[in-house]
Formats: structure tokens, C-alpha cells, sequence
């Protein structure tokens, strides 16, 4: 029996608004264990993206506990040191543009994992094969197309050799034809076994790659199940609310 | 009737009342004119607590404006530029503590000096020791104002460097701070700005350098404003107003050249006409050149009825008592009628206490002297002025 | 990735060229066409009008190739004189001023002298070294005491005893107070008064009574002789390890009085260092002074006696050289400037005057056209004027076919050993390409205070920009405190403030003792001061005002830094930090080299902001641009040229540096 890789417990988040503190996470618990791909879906302001961001601390949390791989985040002494785990992938992509594709994925690993140059650029190109775009390694991000970017950004947060990865809705401001080749990314690192916890609102990858999904509304974990049983039985109400909502014709 | 010659007599009283007035209402005057000053050099110039401009040019001036019927208006101005902008016609004139120099006068006209000063050395109290002349400042730093006469006379000595500032306000603060080592500047103003900032603990020592006289500069086309200038300002002299304004000014009554002059009296005890040469000696050994002997006026007695020809009859004839004369000759020249020179030349031992017995009269500058008779028909002696 | 054979054919280089070029000029905008007009134009005024070349020249430092002029310097050395004689200036109670020997003193001390009140009562005394010297008692004063002189008695003194003393003056004293009598010679100083004749006769000794008096001192002069026969008043001061021996005159050809006193001299050298190889200090002390003179113009050269130029060279030795009688020059020309000294005429092709002082005039040979003609006539006045025949002497160094060049001061030079002598002053004179220490003044002063204000400005703006972003209360606080009171005060205000409040304030701070080490902010100053010596070669305000116009410049620069960090999008610190890097990681190679982007032209901006405000440290008594530029106006009250120059070198200067920052930004653009 192994230990969950992440563990949310009764996690509370406050944000200080001007009209007054918003309760953003109303005690929230999770478990996820190594290898565990967990979908996060809900409406808006349900908190989804901010439970994400709690769990590599660029959220911190008023109540409760976050622990990742063993180490509690509140008392983390290095941070930095938990991070390099935890691999993200934003909405935005936030590539670094003043570095090519082949620079953005080398100057983590070089700064933080102290790795030497071939060895960076070796495991760089190895990765920008594997994400599809191993010809554009000299490409400045803005000569690269959104579904491109996304998969250099999955790739330099590969880049770090992760225990897990965090996705925060990294379809959402891509064109339609350009989110396949990034879900095809990230069913390959699912099959691949990578903890994978992603915010999405793509039911499509949450059927396939899912091993659970999670659906939150207003701070809370309204219901969590296997994408089969959610999606013929859901429990909750506001499941059967939400879902109807999404599900495509 | 009466009334006829009352009604006359009105329009003559009349008539007469306007044409004497009409004179004065006709005449052209110089009306007012614009003065450029720089109003940060007290105590010529400066600005008070309640903004207005004093100083004793400011005095001076309007002074000079009273007394030849114009009127003055100020203006405070940057001292960096003055002249040029007076030559161009932006002033009537300029006083400011301006020296007169060649160089200026190509492009304004001076008026007469109105003032005598130096450029003198300001040190900081310790070192009044080791500098006090020229060539004490070899390898110090000194401090000038930006294109004054001490600014040029600071340039043109060797191994010195020179720091010009805008303002010598900042120059003796940045020597009170130890950032300069001497300032060479005007002597009155130095002097003004070391007594009232006491805490900079600075004093002038040595002579003044220079011979500097200051003048009115005046826009060469207003040659009507320098000539009035020139007449009052002498007016104001001869009449003891310029030593008035001096006294006030500088505590002290001005040098020769700016008061009235009169005739330098000899006291001379009537019972002993000796005194005289005695007086005039004492007075001779501390004048500092013949010029400073002035024309004396004699004063009774009569000592003798006759000329004196031989060094007795003239030590008899002034009551001093003769060692030896065998050096001494005598010439006597009638100048005119009443009044004759006697030259002596040669040595004259003399016993007037201890007093260097050797006594060449020309070396006192006596080159003759005079004798008048009086109205009784008694000689009395004057010693004459050296040429 | 195939080839074109429809490929058109080369183009000659040439063309093509001329092709680029035309259209790189055709994409400039109108007024760069204005501006280069202007530059042309100025360029052609310069070049050809002296006048303005002068002005040039004197805002950039006179440079030149290269100079031996390199330093300005005064050195001291100590030499072996002889003291011929000390004395005093006093001014009395009565104002009057007095001269006393040396020997005649009986004390000094720093005092207040009172003033006679009783022949001036609005007198005002005086404060300075009082002095208290000893005067020959006379009728009437009870004598304070003796002291003893020695003269020599005058013969047949009649009634009275007169003695002479060798310096020509004679006295008449009691008898009784002679106290011992021998016969013999009393030597007359040659040295002040040559040919006067030595006393021989009864020598006596005596007492002199005398009463004692007060004067200020006003100066204090000694009379000293170099071994090599220059004799020169000095101050006292300077003389050290005074000696006197008894003399003779066959053993000391300026002994006199019997006595002969030396003392160590510490001798001023004052001139310019000329080399200095570690062996041998060369000074040039008095500079050489040529005259031309046209073949045409000599009358008559022949050899004599040349009596040297004592002005110049106050030790020089008259020697044998040629006498160069010469014709008067004649200078044609428009009369510009006449006044009752001289004549100002601007020589025909030329630009600038030549001043001619009338009394060298020959009256008779002045030609005006119109005749008789002012300056203040309409229309030019013409004039040709011949100078006197005048005589040059000294030494012809150069005969040429054009005509001959007369040394008439020769150069000094003095050599000393370095070991012996002692600098007080090396400052860097000529400015030069092989002396670049001399160009620290106008336009390389300018520059060189903009660049390193601006140098160390940038380093303040990005700390302090960096702390104005920290989420760190007392960071932030006291960054932005540091930027609001500075940028509230004016620049002119916070140099004036630096030098004249902070200077002097840490200059005479005491050391902090931290335990481990002394801080010293005062030893921080003195290392400036060190700096500015070697920069610049002398001590000035020159540390402060960098100081203030980079700490004026890094508040605004701070500013800049924080807009440019800030304007990086918060999902760059984001993905950063989620891959791992710290804060500094994510700073360095992720948010700035963004911001450097986004900060540059503002940057720029502010550089050149800097260049013209450094024009304020000429109230710093800083020799800058603008300052020479003032300087050289007052000397010749030429106020449009010098101002156009003045003006003209700055835009030149902005220029030049705004073109070198659009080049940094293209260099720093993304693709």
C-alpha cells in the first residue's frame, strides 16, 4: 500500500477582496496516489484552479494541510525544492519569450537542477521530439503557434523530471484545431504513468485518461468518481446540473 | 479804476509766476534711468530680509541721482554677463563694485572712480601664519568668482590652481569647510562677509594685492547719463556727502583721494618757532613719499626780521641747536616779493634727542625752504613742498 | 531550396549600392535633412573662421597631438643659502608703518593692538601677531634696558660721540656706555648695497638703552643669496637650521659685519614637468620666448651684449647674442576697434583682429581710407598702419630663407632628484593624447562626469527599483522613501547639498568601530578624494557632484526599472517559480532580461536628460563645457559664438548618444 503522493486536507482559502474576504476553498480534501490521473472540472469560481495552484504553494493555504511527497507545504523550508517536482502548465503557456523553444526548456535545468549544457540540450531536443516539434527548437515563441507553444511548455515542465504534473486548463485558449495535438501530448504522459492532475474542462480526456474526476462547485468537492460512473450515475444534483451543461450533442 | 489796475497787476503776478516756472518745466532732464546691479556682494550690494536692494552703491547713486536730477531704477542682475548686457543697451548703467579695466572699457564707458580697492588674500584663521603674500599661494587652491579682476589676477599665477565659483558667497563657505585653501577677492567685500559669518573663522592678512579702482559703467550712448555722473559724483566729494556715505558704509572715513580737500595744518607752538622743523620732520619721517607732503599753511610768529643766510643765523632763526654745520650751504632766491626760498644743501648735525644725527635735508624732502614775511614785515619760516 | 533559373542577373556593386543607399536616404524623414543642412553649415563656419576655432579649442581643453607639457607642478627642495638679513614690517598704534631688523625683537604674540586714541579717537584696533621690539630709549623715556651693538666711533665727534654703523647710518650715544673699544675694519654689506664702503677705525661696543614698542606685523621678509650669486627676499618661514659663524672677508667674499649666517632653504620650483624618468625630475621654469622676423624686415644684425629679460627670468645672466634691428610691420586692414592706447585692425584675409598699441606707431605713415575716417563711420574704414622700427635681442636659433627666429627668453630648466624633492602640486597640464590625464576639463569633463553619474545611477535605479517591488514592508518603505524626498528636490539643490552639507559631515565623521573592523565613512571620502587625484589630478568637487547627480538620477532611473519589471506579465514570475527557480533565479533570467526591453528607451531618455543637466555642476566650480564657455566670455565679452559653439557641442553630444542607445535597443529586440 503506497502513500498518496498528494494529500489536501480540509484545505480553506481566503482571498481579500474589495468587497470583503471571498472564501475561494471551503475545506476542501483530496488524496492522489503516485501514478493517478485526476481531472478537476466545474464552473467558474468554483475554486478549481486555485485548489491546483495551492498544491505547488503559488496559492497558500489559511486552514488545513497540503502534503507532497511527504513534505507538508506550510512549514516547506525550500519551496523551490518541492517545486522542482511539481511541473505546471498554464492556461497562457507562459513560455519565456526571449529564450527559443530549445532555451526555455534548458534554463530550469541548468539553473535549478545544476545540470552541464550538453547534457541540458540533449535532454531538451529529446523532449521537443517526443512533444512533436523537435524542428522548431530555434524558434522564439512567438514564431509558434498556440497548440506548438503549449507543447513546448509541457515539455520544458518535463523537463525537470516531475513526480507530478500540474495542468490548469492548458486547452482553454488554444483554437480547436490545435488542443488535439496537445491532449494526444497528454494522453501519452498519462499512459506513460506521470501523477497528472488537470483542470480542464475537456470531457473528451477526462473519458479517456482519467482515472478519476473531480467535480467542484462554489469551494467545495461536490462529487468524485470514475469518469464512467460520473458521467452514467452522477450522485449530486449540481452534478447532473453541471454536466448537462457541458456535455456535448 | 481800481479794479482795472488790481486786474492788471493779477495778470502780470501772473505772467511772471509761469514764465519762472516754464524754465524748469521746459527743460529736458535725463528722467529715469535703468542700473544693473548685482545685488550679492554686501556691502556694495545686497538684497535685505524685506527684498529690497542696499548697499552703499546703492547709496552712492542715488546720491549722485539727487544731486543731478534724475531719477534711478534698480535692476538685480546676474553678475556673469553684466557688461555685455549694459553694452547692448538692456541698462543704462551698472554699478556693481566694477573695476575699471581695459578690456571692459572697449565695450562700456567708466565713469571717475568712485572707489579704491584691492584684491586681498582671505585665509582661514590657522593659516594666517604660513600665507599672507603672492607667493604663498604656490600650490594651494584658491578660490575667485567667475570673470572678476580676482579671477584673472588668480589665473595668472603660476603653480595655483584656481576655482571659480558663481558666487563668492559659496567660495568662502567651501574655504570654511576646507575645500579651499584661500580666496582672492575684493578687500571690502571680504571683509563684510568674514565679519558677519564669524563661524567661518576666516581673516585677510597681508596688503591688498591690487589697485583697483571701481566705476560706474555707463551704455556708451548715454553719454549725457556718464557726464552728469562724472560732475555730481565730484560735487559729492568736494562737499563731504561721498564721506558721509563712506563713513556709514565702512566705519571709516575714505582715503585722500575721495575727501574734500584741504590744506594740512603744522601745529606750531607760538613760543617756539623750532617746532616747526621739529613738526615737520616728525611729520616727513612717517610720510611714505614726498607726494604726501601738502601745501602748509605758516602759522604765526614772526621768528626774525632777517633772512637767514648762514646755517647759525637759521638755527638761531628756528631755535635749534646746531652741532655742526660745516656741512651746510645756503642759496637764497627771492620767489617773489615777501617771499623768499632758501636752499640748503649738505650735511646738518642736528641734537634733537636721538634721532639719527645725520640728517641730509633733501632726504627729508626739504628742498627749500620757504620764507614769508608777514605783515609786520617779519620772516616766518615755511618749510617748502618737495617737487 | 531549388535553384531559381529564372534567376535575374547579378547586379554590378555599384548600382547596387547606390541603389541602398538612395533608398535608405529616401526612408529618412524630412527634418534629418534640416538637421544634417545645419551640421554642413556650421561645420563650413567653423572650419573657416578662426574665431570660432579658437572658441573650439578652448572648449575642448586645447588638445593636442602630443605635449611634453604634462604636469604643472611645484616642487620643494631644500638648498644651502645665505641670510643676508630679516626683517620686519609693523604698522604702529598711529598707523603709520616701520621697519625693524629681526634682531631688534624682543617678542611676539597673538594679540589686540590698541590704537591711539588720543590722535585719532575714531581709531579701531587692530588684531594680528603683536609684536615687541626694542627702540633707542630717547629724552624722556626711562630705557627698559640695554643691548649691546658694535659700530665704529666717528672721528672728531665734537661735543657729542657718533657712531656709524656699516649700513650707513650713524647715532650718537653716551659715552659711558661704551664697554670696549679695539681698532679694526666693521665689513658693509655688499650684497644689498654694492660698493659701499667697509668702516675702519675704533671699533666700540656699547650699550644702546632702549624702550620697547608694539606694531602688527604685517610682513616678515629675509634677505637670502643662492650660491650662484641670485639674491631674493623670502619668508622666514621657509628657512630652517639657521647658523652664524664669524667670517672675514678673505675667507667669505659676503661676509660683512663679521658674520656669516646660512640656514637650509626650502626652495620653491615652480613650472612645468617636462619628463620625469625615475632618475630625474625635469621642470621647465621659465618658458622660451621667440620672436619671427621676415627676411625683408631686417635692418641691421650684429653681436653684443644682450641684457636679459629680468621679468621673465629674475636670475638670468646677460650674455653675448645679436642685436636684430628691424623695420616696423605694416598691417592693412579694416580699423575695427580704436581707443586713445591702440588700434584693433582686422588684417586683410583674415577674421579675427590684431591689436596695436599706438605710442609703437609712426604717425606719419598712417594711411585711412576713406580719409581720415572712424570706426563709427558708415560704411568700413580702411587703414594701413607701419609700426616703429624696434630692436630684437637674443640668440637666433633658426635662419631660414623666410627669415630668422630670435630666442629672446631662453627656457629654464631645473633638474631634480626625486628622492629629494617634495611635490605639493602635480597637477595634469596639457591635454593631449599622450597626457590624457590633462583633457579633465570642458567637454571631456562633461562626458566624463555624465557617463560614470550615469553608470553608477543605473546600478542605484535597478536596486533600488528591485526593492521597490519587494513584498518586504521595510524594503519597500524605505526604497520609496529614497525616491520620493529625491525626487522632490531639485538637482541643483541636492548637489549644493552634497557638497557643502554631506561632504564636510562624513569627511570629519568619526570611525564607527563594528567590532571586527572599523567602517569609516570618513576613510570611504578619503578613498574618493584618492580617486579624484588620480582621475583628475587634483582635489575637487568632482566626487560630489557625480555622487549627487547619480543619487538625483537614481530615484528617477528606480522608477523606470520598477514600471519595466513590472510590466512583465505575472505568469512569467509564475512559470518560473513553478519550475523551480528562487525569487533571484526568476529575477535574473527571466523577469529582467524582459524588462530590459521594455526600460531602454526611457533609459536613453534619461542619459541624455543626464548630459545636459551636468551642465550644473559648474556651480560646483567644475571646469565643464559650459563653464569653460562662460569663462572665455568674460575674457572677451564675445557672447553669441561662444554660446552657438556652447550649444552646438551639446546637441552634437546628444546626438551621438541617443544614436548609440537606438543602436543597444535593436540590438536587444526580439525577433
Amino acid at each position: 500500500m503506497t502513500d498518496p503522493i498528494i494529500m489536501i486536507q480540509d484545505v480553506h482559502k481566503f482571498f481579500n477582496t474589495s468587497r470583503g474576504k471571498f472564501h475561494a476553498l471551503k475545506g476542501v480534501s483530496l488524496q492522489i496516489m503516485p501514478g493517478e490521473v485526476v481531472t478537476v472540472i466545474g464552473p467558474s469560481g468554483s475554486g478549481k484552479s486555485t485548489l491546483l495552484r495551492c498544491i505547488n504553494r503559488l496559492e497558500t493555504i489559511d486552514r488545513g494541510s497540503i502534503t507532497v511527497d511527504g513534505i507538508p507545504l506550510s512549514g516547506a523550508k525550500n519551496i523551490n525544492k518541492v517545486r522542482a517536482e511539481v511541473g505546471m502548465v498554464f492556461q497562457s503557456f507562459n513560455l519565456f519569450p526571449h529564450k527559443t523553444a530549445l532555451e526555455n526548456l534548458m534554463l530550469a535545468q541548468r539553473v535549478v537542477r545544476k545540470r552541464g549544457r550538453d547534457e541540458a540540450v540533449e535532454k531538451a531536443r529529446g523532449l521537443l521530439k517526443k512533444v512533436g516539434i523537435h524542428d522548431k527548437e530555434s524558434s522564439y515563441p512567438s514564431q509558434l503557434s498556440g497548440g506548438q507553444q503549449q507543447r513546448v511548455a509541457i515539455a520544458r515542465a518535463l523537463a525537470m523530471d516531475p513526480k507530478i504534473m500540474l495542468f490548469d486548463e492548458p486547452t482553454s485558449a488554444l483554437d480547436p484545431e490545435m488542443i488535439k495535438e496537445v491532449l494526444d501530448v497528454m494522453l501519452e504522459l498519462a499512459k506513460e504513468g506521470m501523477t497528472m492532475v488537470v483542470v480542464s474542462h475537456e470531457m473528451g480526456f477526462a473519458r479517456a485518461a482519467a482515472d478519476r474526476i473531480i467535480i467542484m462547485d462554489e469551494g467545495y468537492i461536490v462529487e468524485e468518481n470514475v469518469p464512467d460512473e460520473l458521467f452514467e450515475n452522477p450522485k449530486s444534483e449540481r452534478t447532473k446540473a453541471f454536466l448537462s451543461k457541458i456535455i456535448k450533442h | 479804476m481800481r479794479s482795472k489796475l488790481l486786474k492788471l497787476a493779477l495778470i502780470l503776478a501772473l505772467i511772471l509766476s509761469v514764465v519762472t516756472v516754464l524754465p524748469t518745466v521746459a527743460q529736458e532732464g535725463i528722467g529715469t534711468i535703468t542700473v544693473g546691479t548685482n545685488a550679492e556682494y554686501p556691502p556694495f550690494e545686497s538684497v535685505d530680509e524685506d527684498g529690497n536692494i542696499i548697499g552703499f552703491d546703492i547709496d552712492l547713486m542715488n546720491a549722485i541721482a539727487e544731486d543731478a536730477g534724475f531719477e534711478v531704477e534698480f535692476v538685480n542682475t546676474k553678475w556673469d554677463g553684466i557688461f555685455t548686457a549694459l553694452s547692448q543697451g538692456e541698462f543704462d548703467a551698472v554699478i556693481s563694485a566694477a573695476t575699471i579695466t581695459e578690456e571692459r572699457e572697449e565695450i562700456i564707458d567708466f565713469s571717475d572712480p568712485y572707489f579704491n580697492a584691492g584684491q586681498v588674500i582671505a585665509v582661514p584663521a590657522a593659516m594666517a601664519e604660513t600665507v599672507s603674500t603672492v607667493e604663498d599661494l604656490v600650490g594651494l587652491r584658491v578660490g575667485v568668482q567667475l570673470g572678476t579682476t580676482g579671477d584673472e589676477f588668480a589665473s595668472e599665477l603660476e603653480g595655483v590652481e584656481v576655482v571659480r565659483f558663481d558666487e563668492i558667497t559659496l567660495a568662502f563657505q567651501a574655504m570654511g569647510e576646507g575645500e579651499l585653501d584661500a580666496i582672492v577677492n575684493d578687500g571690502p567685500t571680504s571683509a563684510d562677509i568674514i565679519a558677519n559669518n564669524p563661524d567661518l573663522n576666516a581673516v585677510i592678512v597681508g596688503e591688498p594685492l591690487t589697485d583697483e579702482f571701481y566705476g560706474i559703467a555707463v551704455y556708451p550712448e548715454r553719454t549725457d547719463v556718464l557726464d552728469a555722473v562724472n560732475v555730481s559724483l565730484a560735487n559729492l566729494i568736494a562737499d563731504g556727502t561721498y564721506a558721509e556715505i563712506y563713513m556709514e558704509w565702512f566705519g571709516v572715513e575714505p582715503s585722500a583721494d575721495f575727501m574734500p580737500a584741504e590744506a594740512v595744518m603744522i601745529e606750531v607752538d607760538p613760543t617756539d618757532p623750532g617746532s616747526v622743523i621739529v613738526g615737520h620732520i616728525a611729520t616727513l619721517l612717517s610720510a611714505e613719499s614726498p607726494e604726501e607732503i601738502l601745501t602748509y599753511v605758516c602759522e604765526e610768529p614772526a621768528a626774525s626780521s632777517i633772512v637767514p643766510t648762514t646755517a647759525e643765523e637759521l638755527a638761531a632763526f628756528a631755535g635749534i641747536d646746531l652741532q655742526d654745520a660745516s656741512g651746510l650751504t645756503f642759496e637764497v632766491t627771492e620767489v617773489e616779493d615777501g617771499v623768499v626760498d632758501v636752499v640748503p644743501s649738505g650735511n646738518l648735525v642736528l641734537n634733537i634727542g636721538t634721532l639719527p644725527a645725520s640728517l641730509l635735508l633733501t632726504q627729508l624732502g626739504i628742498q627749500s625752504i620757504r620764507l614769508v614775511q608777514n605783515d609786520e614785515g617779519n620772516w616766518q619760516i615755511c618749510p617748502a613742498a618737495a617737487e | 531550396m531549388t535553384d531559381n533559373t529564372s534567376q535575374a542577373p547579378e547586379e554590378p556593386i555599384n548600382n547596387r549600392s547606390a541603389r541602398l543607399l538612395v533608398a535608405r536616404a529616401g526612408a529618412l524623414p524630412w527634418w534629418a535633412f534640416l538637421l544634417a543642412l545645419l551640421f554642413v553649415y556650421a561645420f563650413i563656419r567653423i572650419s573657416t573662421s578662426e574665431e570660432y576655432q579658437d572658441i573650439l579649442d578652448a572648449l575642448i581643453d586645447r588638445p593636442s597631438a602630443t605635449t611634453s607639457d604634462k604636469f604643472d607642478v611645484v616642487y620643494e627642495v631644500d638648498t644651502e643659502v645665505q641670510v643676508i638679513q630679516e626683517a620686519l614690517t609693523l604698522r604702529q598704534p598711529d598707523g603709520t608703518r616701520v621697519n625693524i631688523d629681526i634682531d631688534d625683537v624682543e617678542g611676539r604674540e597673538e594679540g589686540r593692538l590698541a590704537c591711539d586714541r588720543q590722535a585719532d579717537p575714531d581709531c579701531v584696533d587692530q588684531f594680528g601677531q603683536i609684536v615687541t621690539y626694542r627702540v633707542p630709549a630717547g629724552d624722556g623715556d626711562t630705557p627698559v634696558g640695554t643691548a649691546e651693538k658694535r659700530g665704529v666711533l666717528a672721528p672728531e665727534g665734537g661735543l657729542f660721540t657718533i657712531v656709524n654703523f656699516p649700513n650707513g647710518s650713524s647715532i650718537i650715544i653716551d659715552p659711558n656706555n661704551i664697554t670696549s673699544r679695539e681698532e679694526g675694519t666693521l665689513l658693509c654689506n655688499h650684497v644689498l648695497q654694492p660698493g659701499c664702503q667697509d668702516l675702519t677705525g675704533e671699533i666700540v661696543t656699547f650699550e644702546l638703552p632702549y624702550v620697547l614698542k608694539q606694531g602688527l606685523l604685517l610682513r616678515e621678509d629675509a634677505v637670502i643669496r643662492h650660491p650662484d650669486g641670485y639674491v631674493e627676499t623670502v619668508r622666514p618661514n621657509r628657512l630652517s637650521d639657521v647658523e652664524t659663524q664669524e667670517c672675514t672677508r678673505e675667507e667669505i667674499e659676503t661676509c660683512f659685519g663679521g658674520e656669516y649666517t646660512t640656514a637650509i632653504f626650502r626652495e620653491r620650483v615652480v613650472g612645468t614637468e617636462v619628463t620625469s624618468d625615475g632618475e630625474n625630475i625635469k621642470v621647465r621654469t621659465v618658458n622660451e620666448q621667440t620672436v619671427f622676423i621676415p627676411r625683408e624686415r631686417i635692418i641691421n644684425l650684429e653681436s653684443g651684449l644682450v641684457e636679459c629679460d629680468r621679468n621673465a627670468n629674475p636670475r638670468c645672466q646677460d650674455f653675448q647674442g645679436t642685436i636684430v634691428a628691424r623695420e616696423g610691420a605694416v598691417t592693412s586692414g579694416e580699423l575695427s576697434l580704436e581707443t586713445n592706447r591702440s588700434v584693433s585692425i582686422i588684417p586683410e584675409g583674415q577674421t579675427t583682429s590684431v591689436e596695436i598699441p599706438k605710442a609703437n606707431l609712426i604717425q606719419d605713415e598712417e594711411v585711412r581710407s576713406p580719409e581720415n575716417c572712424r570706426v563709427e563711420d558708415e560704411g568700413a574704414c580702411f587703414i594701413t598702419v607701419k609700426e616703429k622700427d624696434s630692436v630684437v635681442a637674443g640668440r637666433i636659433i633658426k635662419d631660414t630663407d623666410e627669415g630668422i627666429t630670435v630666442q629672446t627668453v631662453a627656457p629654464v630648466f631645473v633638474e631634480l632628484d626625486p628622492d629629494e624633492a617634495e611635490s605639493t602640486r602635480r597637477a595634469p597640464l596639457g591635454c593631449a593624447l599622450n597626457n590624457i590625464r590633462g583633457c579633465n576639463a570642458g567637454i571631456w569633463l562633461t562626458l566624463l562626469v555624465t557617463f560614470v553619474a550615469y553608470g553608477l545611477a543605473l546600478m542605484i535605479g535597478l536596486v533600488v527599483g528591485l526593492m521597490r517591488v519587494s513584498s518586504n514592508p521595510v524594503i519597500y518603505h524605505l526604497s520609496t522613501f529614497y525616491v520620493e524626498l529625491i525626487r522632490g528636490t531639485p538637482l541643483l539643490v541636492l548637489l549644493l547639498f552634497f557638497a557643502f552639507v554631506i561632504g564636510p559631515t562624513i569627511r570629519d565623521m568619526k570611525p564607527i568601530n563594528l567590532g571586527l573592523f572599523e567602517f569609516s565613512l570618513s576613510g570611504f571620502y578619503a578613498i574618493l578624494n584618492d580617486i579624484e587625484v588620480a582621475v583628475l589630478g587634483e582635489e575637487s568637487f568632482l566626487s560630489e557632484a557625480v555622487l549627487g547627480l547619480a543619487i538625483g538620477y537614481g530615484a528617477f532611473l528606480a522608477e523606470v526599472f520598477r514600471a519595466g519589471i513590472q510590466s512583465v506579465g505575472r505568469g512569467q514570475m509564475e512559470a518560473a517559480r513553478s519550475l523551480g527557480m528562487s525569487y533571484p533565479q526568476a529575477m535574473r533570467h527571466v523577469i529582467l532580461p524582459q524588462a530590459i526591453r521594455v526600460v531602454l528607451p526611457p533609459l536613453g531618455n534619461d542619459f541624455i536628460a543626464l548630459l545636459k543637466d551636468s551642465a550644473l555642476i559648474t556651480v560646483l566650480a567644475l571646469p565643464d563645457l559650459l563653464q569653460l564657455g562662460r569663462l572665455y566670455i568674460t575674457r572677451t565679452f564675445q557672447p553669441i559664438p561662444v554660446y552657438l559653439m556652447v550649444s552646438l557641442l551639446y546637441v552634437l553630444l546628444t546626438l551621438l548618444l541617443s544614436m548609440m542607445v537606438r543602436y543597444i535597443e535593436k540590438r536587444f529586440k526580439l525577433p
